[in-house]
């Protein structure tokens, strides 16, 4: 098949193309940058443009010819406006493209976990598939509010073209230099307070989110399908920390924090935001209680959809993936991701 | 201030739209009838947000709002076009700046706005912001005596900046001094706010030192002469910490005024002449703790850089309902223009 990925070069997209490679495909991969490691981008199945999906011109032929459109890109930090031109605009543009074509390729849209409204589950509840996305996005941060657009854009896209569609959202994608800090909510240099101790990271390491995207491609009764992708069994914050500090991985000392401490926390500082500044202070993450509870709440994430539509199973244990992902070349990964 | 309210459309729904809306959302003067951008999705969210009607072509929304008045927040390219559009409408504007790409092209935007008895005004929202204010009083009382120097430097790194984005385009990378040329109305504008008197051109040094084509020039070290004050203009896109300071020194006192890290300090003979050095190093140091606290506030609170442009708006529609004279005279807006145009005689182009 040919595949077209979208945000090719970062963190998740390199693991994507890989795994697209060794699933038997071509790829052309649409970076912004040239990428500046070799694999897996010396190799002879992979194609790369340099451009913008702002700027269909470098792209549009690739698209053409594709089979499969992988989107992954967004922009995860800036500001507001930053994130909804790079995660929105940029998709309105892909989108136009796409409805233009007689025989549009299907469309794996990469979603995220960011969209679910963690508020409206009960702690020790079940968030999937059929969980309430957040109806307030902009409480939660510009990250939450433009990936939910830019979900709510490719499903209005796949409705009005009837082209084939599927949304996959991945848990907390980690790897190689992409440690979500161990779990920790505020991590200083010796010491980090990790909250919700006990709550499950709803984590999946990369190369394991890879396969079930790469499934995805050719999986026909994922048509439609909107999917969550997470390991199994689910590490608590704490399982994840202590994982990646026993292969080495730098992290400050934790002092844990049970999860209704860090929200009593958020909710006096959400009083006295009300009494003294009407609403409108600016809030850090673990001062946040809506955003307090996507990060920490402790809940179940099950995965029996993404087995059973997709026939993924995740490849890599945690104590597996560890030793992967702090063996590998640096150099072969892509950036950091910001979330 | 204003009786009644002004209906209004905002062209253009990027960054700075948020703080042209938020003070239209909360003023009782005017009314939004509709947002435009070339982007539906852009447009519609922007429209939702601030409850109104989502356009992507202005001259259908100019016909289908019929607004009083118009903001004009696309790319400076695009502003001169966009601006005529608008009066041709029979609407005020007030545009971003550069509102035009040099002094010929601006006069013939406000000679066809003073045709149709309508007024134009450059967003030069920095003299409004509490420093400015500040130190023009200080002016007008006298404190510093007469005015010999004016700097006014800024301190921003553009290399990661969209206007450093080889996809993006530079947005003004159609003006000779492309990213500095952008901010330069903004320091030109504050030296012209503040001071009187006739104007001597000078000269200036332009550079690439990040050498991103994209940028065009990122470094400018330049001066000029208005009235007794010899005023320096630079920008820095290698120098930190990022900063916007513009400092004025008489012949009786000195005061500094950072716009980014807002603080004001007045450098005036205090106590003994002898310890005049000392007290006023005292006086600083509690001036800057205090504007450190004052900080510290003003972000928690989300009160940034900005907070000058609802004032400047609220000039711009006292003027636009015939209430005041405009917040930036059409003088001030040309005086302006005709110093970036000799500043930037030396700077390079694409």
């Amino acid at each position: 098949m040919n595949v077209f990925i979208t945000g090719a070069a970062g963190f998740l997209g390199t693991a994507v193309t890989r795994a697209a490679l060794a699933a038997g495909h071509d790829v052309t991969a649409l970076v912004r940058r040239p990428p500046q490691s070799s694999d897996p981008w010396d190799r002879s199945e992979v194609g790369i443009i340099v451009g913008d999906l702002r700027r269909p011109v470098s792209w549009r032929e690739a698209v053409i010819r594709a089979d499969v459109v992988v989107h992954l890109a967004a922009v995860t930090s800036g500001s507001i406006h930053d994130q909804f031109s790079g995660t929105v605009v940029s998709t309105e543009s892909l989108l136009d493209v796409l409805a233009t074509l007689d025989n549009p390729p299907r469309l794996v849209h990469v979603s995220t976990f960011s969209v679910y409204d963690y508020d409206a589950i009960p702690r020790g509840g079940r968030l999937d598939e059929g969980s309430r996305l957040v109806e307030e996005p902009h409480q939660r941060g510009a990250y939450c509010e433009t990936k939910l657009l830019q979900e709510r854009l490719v499903r209005r896209h796949a409705a009005d073209t009837g082209g084939e569609l599927v949304v996959l959202r991945p848990g907390a994608v980690w790897g190689h230099g992409a440690w979500w800090d161990g779990g920790l909510a505020v991590a200083g240099r010796r010491f980090g307070l990790a909250f919700g101790p006990r709550s499950a990271m709803k984590s999946v390491y990369v190369e394991n989110c890879a396969d079930a995207i790469v499934a995805a491609l050719v999986e026909p009764d994922a048509d439609g399908a909107t999917i969550n992708v997470v390991d199994d069994p689910q590490p608590t914050q704490t399982e994840f920390y202590v994982a990646l500090r026993a292969v080495g991985v730098e992290l400050p000392r934790a002092i844990p924090v049970p999860y209704s401490v860090a929200r009593a926390f958020a909710f006096v500082v959400n009083v006295v935001d009300r009494l003294l500044f009407g609403g409108g202070l600016r809030k850090p993450e673990f001062a946040d209680a809506s955003r307090l509870a996507a990060r920490y709440k402790p809940l179940r994430y099950p995965n029996a959809h993404c087995r059973h539509v997709l026939g993924w199973e995740p490849r890599f244990s945690l104590s597996d993936a560890c030793v992967r992902a702090v063996a590998v070349d640096p150099d072969s990964h892509g950036p950091k991701p910001q979330r | 201030m204003v009786a009644s309210s002004l209906t209004s459309v905002v062209i253009g729904c990027g960054m700075i739209s948020e703080q042209h809306l938020k003070f239209i959302s909360a003023s009782p003067a005017v009314d939004l009838v509709g947002v435009c951008d070339l982007s539906p999705a852009r447009a519609a969210w922007t429209a939702e947000r601030f409850d109104t009607t989502a356009f992507t072509d202005h001259r259908e929304m100019l016909a289908a709002a019929e607004p009083q008045t118009v903001h004009v927040l696309t790319p400076p390219v695009t502003h001169v076009a966009l601006a005529l559009d608008a009066l041709d409408a029979g609407a005020h504007v007030v545009v971003e700046k550069p509102a035009a790409s040099s002094a010929p092209e601006l006069r013939d935007l406000l000679a066809h706005a003073t045709t149709r008895g309508l007024i134009v005004v450059e967003n030069q929202n920095y003299r409004f912001n509490d420093g400015v204010l500040r130190l023009r009083e200080a002016i007008g009382r006298g404190d510093l005596g007469e005015v010999v120097g004016l700097d006014v430097a800024i301190a921003l790194d553009l290399t990661m900046s969209p206007f450093a984005d080889s996809h993006a385009g530079n947005p003004v990378g159609h003006l000779a001094g492309g990213a500095v040329r952008d901010l330069l109305p903004h320091q030109v504008g504050l030296a012209v706010h503040l001071l009187d008197g006739p104007y001597r051109a000078g000269g200036a040094a332009w550079a690439n030192r990040s050498g991103i084509d994209e940028l065009v020039a990122d470094e400018l070290d330049g001066s000029f002469e208005l009235g007794s004050a010899r005023v320096r203009v630079s920008f820095s896109s290698a120098a930190h910490p990022e900063r916007f300071r513009v400092e004025a020194r008489g012949t009786r006192g000195s005061m500094t005024v950072d716009l980014w890290q807002p603080s004001a300090f007045l450098a005036i003979p205090r106590g003994p002449a002898q310890l005049t050095g000392v007290v006023n190093q005292l006086v600083e140091g509690a001036s800057l703790a205090r504007a450190a606290f004052v900080n510290l506030y003003d972000k928690l609170r989300d009160r940034g850089p900005y907070h000058g442009v609802p004032r400047l708006l609220d000039g711009f529609y006292a003027a636009a309902a015939g209430l005041d004279g405009a917040p930036v005279s059409a003088d001030d807006m040309m005086r302006t223009a005709r110093i970036v145009d000799d500043l930037a005689i030396e700077a390079p182009t694409r």
